[in-house]
């Protein structure tokens, strides 16, 4: 016997094929004929449709809020500024972008272990300890050359084979200055950090955000309208 | 233009990016359209920052201009493919403006629940929204039908929202 789904069952089994980018024009006209005969529906739609958006910011890209929110945030909430990050590392971003500061720590370690190794100031190898590597990898990130580090994360949620999750996130930077570049599929992002301390970022296609002042004194910013801004980036010189 | 108002607008606009694209997702706004649309939100609310007062609530000034706003925005997107009507519309408008007002509890939630899912469960999560992938390409990554692929991630999605309203019902604390 064929399982007719109700009304509500129904709207859910739609919703869920809207937010995955399967609705044809057929099923929205349903759709929108069930929530109108029933407009009870509607707030399990919504929840629905909050869900989608919380895992969306929750585990998509590195989150931009998180970012936006940084640069409002005020003082007293106990983050250190971003300089400290390019300095010493000891630094917590909000939720979205701490992880993102996670994954390129491990991503900078690996860097500055390869960096340290390429240039030859790691001399032997077999007797270098941690302290040695982490001195010789400063002592090359302070000298004024930049570099672009390309890293692919193929990130696997179980540990199983079978599955890949390819990122790809660029990493520019000279002294304490660093831009980022992120991609996943057909979403790109970037921001960074300026000779000024300040963060930047882009908003989307046309408009990037700017704090006022460093952000050691981050309690605003100005959104700055910059048409053509589209995938350009870079870092303010000095 | 009253400056310190405007930075005080400035400042939460960005506190309340999560709620407003949020708004702009419930009402039915597809992801694809979301980015462009929120940076228009974003707009409108910083040209009309003098009209905010400060000490009043951020989201019930901002939500009467960003209801207007998405939804003129649907409407012009209208021509090609709107096929909800204007009354629905705006009743999920109100329904998710006043939802939103919980948005940190239901993320504290939802970080809860996350963590109960069984290993599988999570990596299907995980493909579809850390990796972004179709439900397609999900189901070549695990081997397995497309179709089970999405019968799954609807139950996976049922489950957490199931969790999540057990979790608001217990007085879970934004994190």
């Amino acid at each position: 016997m064929n399982h007719q789904p109700t009304p509500d069952e129904r709207t859910r089994r739609l919703i869920a094929e809207f937010i995955d980018g399967e609705l044809s024009a057929t099923d929205a006209a349903e759709l929108n004929q069930l929530l109108k005969s029933d407009p009870q529906q509607a707030e399990q739609v919504v929840d629905q449709l909050l869900l989608d958006s919380l895992l969306s910011e929750e585990l998509g890209a590195e989150s931009l809020t998180a970012l936006v929110d940084l640069v409002a945030d005020e003082p007293s909430s106990g983050v250190s500024s971003p300089a400290t990050v390019a300095s010493t590392g000891v630094f917590r971003f909000p939720r979205g972008t701490r992880r993102l500061w996670q994954s390129l720590g491990g991503v900078a370690v690996v860097a500055a272990v390869l960096v340290a190794f390429l240039v030859g100031r790691w001399e032997n190898s077999a007797l270098a300890n941690a302290a040695t590597v982490v001195r010789a990898a400063m002592e090359t990130h302070a000298e004024p050359v930049e570099r672009v580090y390309i890293v692919q994360t193929d990130r696997s949620a179980t540990g199983d084979a079978g599955f890949n999750s390819p990122r790809n996130v660029r990493v520019a930077t000279q002294g304490d200055r660093f831009y980022v570049e992120m991609n996943r599929g057909e979403r790109r992002w970037f921001w960074g950090l300026d000779a000024d301390g300040a963060i930047w970022l882009t908003l989307g296609p046309r408009r990037r955000t700017t704090p006022t002042r460093p952000l050691q004194q981050r309690r605003s910013f100005f959104i700055r309208q910059s048409n053509g801004f589209r995938n350009s980036h870079g870092i303010d010189p000095p | 233009v009253n400056r310190e108002n405007q930075k005080l607008v400035v400042q939460e606009i960005a506190r309340h990016q999560s709620r407003l694209r949020g708004f702009a997702r419930c009402l039915l706004v597809r992801p694809a359209d979301v980015d462009d649309i929120l940076q228009e939100i974003n707009a409108v609310l910083w040209e009309k920052a003098d009209e905010f007062h400060p000490g009043t609530d951020f989201w019930a000034w901002a939500s009467q201009i960003v209801r207007f706003k998405v939804l003129n925005h649907i409407r012009k997107l209208g021509r090609e493919r709107l096929v909800f009507d204007e009354a629905i519309l705006e009743q999920l408008a109100v329904i998710a403006t006043e939802k939103l007002e919980q948005l940190d509890q239901r993320r504290a939630a939802l970080d809860h629940c996350l963590q109960q899912l069984p290993p599988p469960q999570r990596q299907l999560i995980d493909l579809r929204y850390t990796a972004g992938q179709t439900i397609e390409l999900i189901g070549e990554s695990i081997g397995r039908p497309a179709g089970s692929v999405r019968q799954a991630l609807y139950r996976i999605r049922a489950a957490l929202q199931a969790c999540i309203e057990r979790q608001l019902a217990m007085g879970v604390e934004p994190s």
